[in-house]
């Protein structure tokens, strides 16, 4: 039995703020935006869509293997079933806002779903949230792989998972693109380095931050599979149920201001073709001389 | 006050010694003692291989400085974690106040600045990747004639190392990687240098329509002989490859002209193209973010301007 994490959260969809709202000041050091519709984390609905893609993939790679061994003993095609089995879980921070896209996973066919009832992540908490984080793994472990993205729309680059390795001692690999089942019980993983691609297989346990990887949006679940999983809420967990005292953070957020990032926008207007040539002349042309 | 620059990639070591130094300069008074290690790994820098050294050899540290790749990001928040300090990833300022250490950096895709205080040390900063070597403003090219001059083929700015000016770092050998990986393949990726260096950039956007129209604009810019870069939802719809990327999960250009065509402006593409001298949009949608952003703009059709552009460069 594979045992993976999938940490996914909900953030407001900052796309949906106009560049008026933002350069009035309308945001305050909670970085709370009342009212803004949600969506998921994008490189969380990466990692949540790449551990459906690692169990699809192991579903049917057992599929093959029952079929390889039919002539053989019923005993190895009962292991081989058994060794690719995937069970996924969800966790999120947050309020009942979360508790859709939650149900939308396990429609999808996550085990489990749950929510940690308190603040969503934001740049000066991710301490306290890493080491609650770090609990739920320790109680609702042990994880064989624990995915999360790399970065947050919210707070720029995370640390969360970072401290969360740090905290559980999880070997840690960042900006991951993919990852599929490897030689000898291993996960092949491939990642981004500062020198190149990187293919491997690593042992579990691991800690996998998932980084830009094209065409890996969440796929849709039909309406089948959301009767079949039914309406019941994901469970929700009290913060305190895992730590009297949250942990202190070092960083604090003390101010926010608008970025301007205006400048002259002289307008050019008349036929497309006489401004070309007038954009060749001036700043290219010009300087060849 | 006890300074130390990590180096984790020996292919740019260079360069990043004169960010992280420029950086330095600018932040701080010169009371400070100052080393550079330089990590040499095998295949790359391994985070739980650079962490077994980096632990016992900054704890004395007051202030860690990191640059902004891969294995910076990842060093810097782990080794405070390590040695109960603070980590603050993408720092644009940096200075020391009353409580602790105060720094800078945007939040919420580059629309928002936010001015934060570390209270624990040691301080493990990574700077962010816009930050020039030497610290020195990128040079104000905002006229016409922007690609003239002898210097034209230069990028913007000095070049990396110029104020690195300090000693030779210290070079530690990383230990055997701990994870004992098998099966490893690394197909190198030499981040192609045109996007950085080049001195004209056809920045493109969702407005090439589809992967077809994105090739079209990447081989006119080539006929124009300028770099091709392009904004997150044109590789992210696998239009075009990620080393394409513009923007803070991309490249930060400084080319003397920039021309945008069909992108929307989102603050964290042009964040990427903020160093840029002159910047010259063309967008169908005369309400488009990137209007406001842009030191000329019109408004029209991408492929009928730049194929235009590429008739009267043509000889």
């Amino acid at each position: 039995m594979m045992n993976i994490l999938t940490v996914f959260n909900i953030i407001p969809d900052l796309d949906l703020i106009s560049e008026a709202e933002w350069a009035s000041d309308i945001v305050d050091t909670r970085l709370n935006f009342p009212g803004v519709k949600t969506v998921p984390e994008a490189q969380d609905e990466s990692a949540a869509e790449l551990a459906l893609r690692f169990r699809d993939a192991a579903a049917a790679a057992s599929a093959d293997s029952v079929a390889a061994a039919s002539a053989g003993s019923h005993a190895s095609a009962a292991a081989a079933a058994i060794d690719s089995e995937v069970r996924l879980t969800a966790v999120t921070f947050g309020n009942a806002v979360a508790d859709k896209a939650l149900r939308t996973l396990t429609a999808l066919g996550y085990q489990s779903a749950d929510r940690i009832d308190t603040d969503r992540p934001g740049p000066d908490n991710e301490e306290s949230h890493a080491a609650l984080l770090a609990e739920y793994c320790r109680k609702r472990g042990p994880f064989d792989l624990i995915l999360a993205g790399t970065q947050s729309s919210v707070s720029g680059f995370s640390q969360l998972p970072l401290l969360l390795a740090e905290a559980l001692q999880f070997p840690c690999i960042t900006e991951v693109t993919g990852f599929s089942a490897g030689a000898e019980g291993r996960i092949r993983i491939e990642h981004q380095t500062d020198t190149g691609i990187l293919s491997e297989d690593l042992p579990t346990p691991l800690l996998l931050t998932i980084g830009d990887v094209p065409d890996t949006c969440l796929r849709i679940p039909t309406l089948r599979q959301r009767k079949a999983s039914g309406s019941n809420p994901p469970s929700v967990i009290s913060a305190s149920e895992f730590s009297e005292e949250l942990k202190e953070n070092g960083i604090r957020l003390q101010s926010v201001s608008a970025i301007d990032q205006s400048r002259a926008a002289r307008q050019m207007e008349g036929d497309t073709d006489d401004i070309a040539k007038q954009i060749v002349q001036e700043y290219i042309r010009e300087g060849t001389r | 006050m006890n300074y130390t620059l990590i180096l984790p990639n020996p292919g740019s070591a260079e360069e990043d010694s004169g960010r992280l130094s420029g950086f330095l300069q600018n932040c701080t008074d010169s009371s400070r003692n100052l080393r550079k290690i330089s990590l040499n790994g095998d295949t790359f820098c391994r985070a739980e291989a650079a962490l077994i050294s980096l632990v016992s050899l900054c704890a004395e540290d007051d202030i860690i400085l990191f640059p902004a790749s891969i294995a910076g990001r990842e060093l810097a928040v782990r080794l405070a974690a390590r040695l109960g300090g603070t980590a603050a990833v993408d720092v644009t300022e940096m200075r020391f106040c009353d409580d602790g250490l105060h720094v800078v950096r945007s939040l919420c895709t580059e629309h928002i600045r936010g001015d934060f205080v570390l209270r624990r040390k040691p301080f493990c900063i990574v700077i962010n990747k816009s930050c020039p070597a030497g610290g020195a403003p990128v040079e104000d090219i905002s006229k016409p004639s922007a690609l003239s001059g002898e210097n034209a083929s230069a990028p913007a700015g000095l070049s990396p190392g110029d104020a690195s000016g300090e000693d030779a770092p210290e070079t530690v050998t990383l230990p055997a990687d701990p994870l004992n990986p098998t099966n490893q393949n690394l197909v190198p990726q030499h981040m192609s240098s045109s996007l950085t260096e080049s001195r004209l950039v056809i920045a493109a956007g969702r407005g090439l329509g589809s992967r077809a129209g994105a090739d079209e604009a990447a081989a006119l810019a080539e006929q124009l002989g300028a770099a091709f870069g392009v904004s997150r939802p044109v590789v992210m719809n696998a239009w075009r490859p990620m080393e394409e990327l513009l923007g803070v999960s991309g490249s930060m250009i400084h080319p003397k002209l920039c021309i945008v065509l069909g992108a929307s402006g989102s603050p964290a593409f042009c964040a990427g193209i903020s160093g840029s001298g002159t910047i010259i949009a063309v967008n169908r949608d005369p309400d488009a973010p990137i209007m406001k952003k842009s030191d000329i703009c019109i408004c029209g059709d991408w492929k009928d301007f730049l194929r235009a552009m590429v008739k009267y460069c043509s000889p």
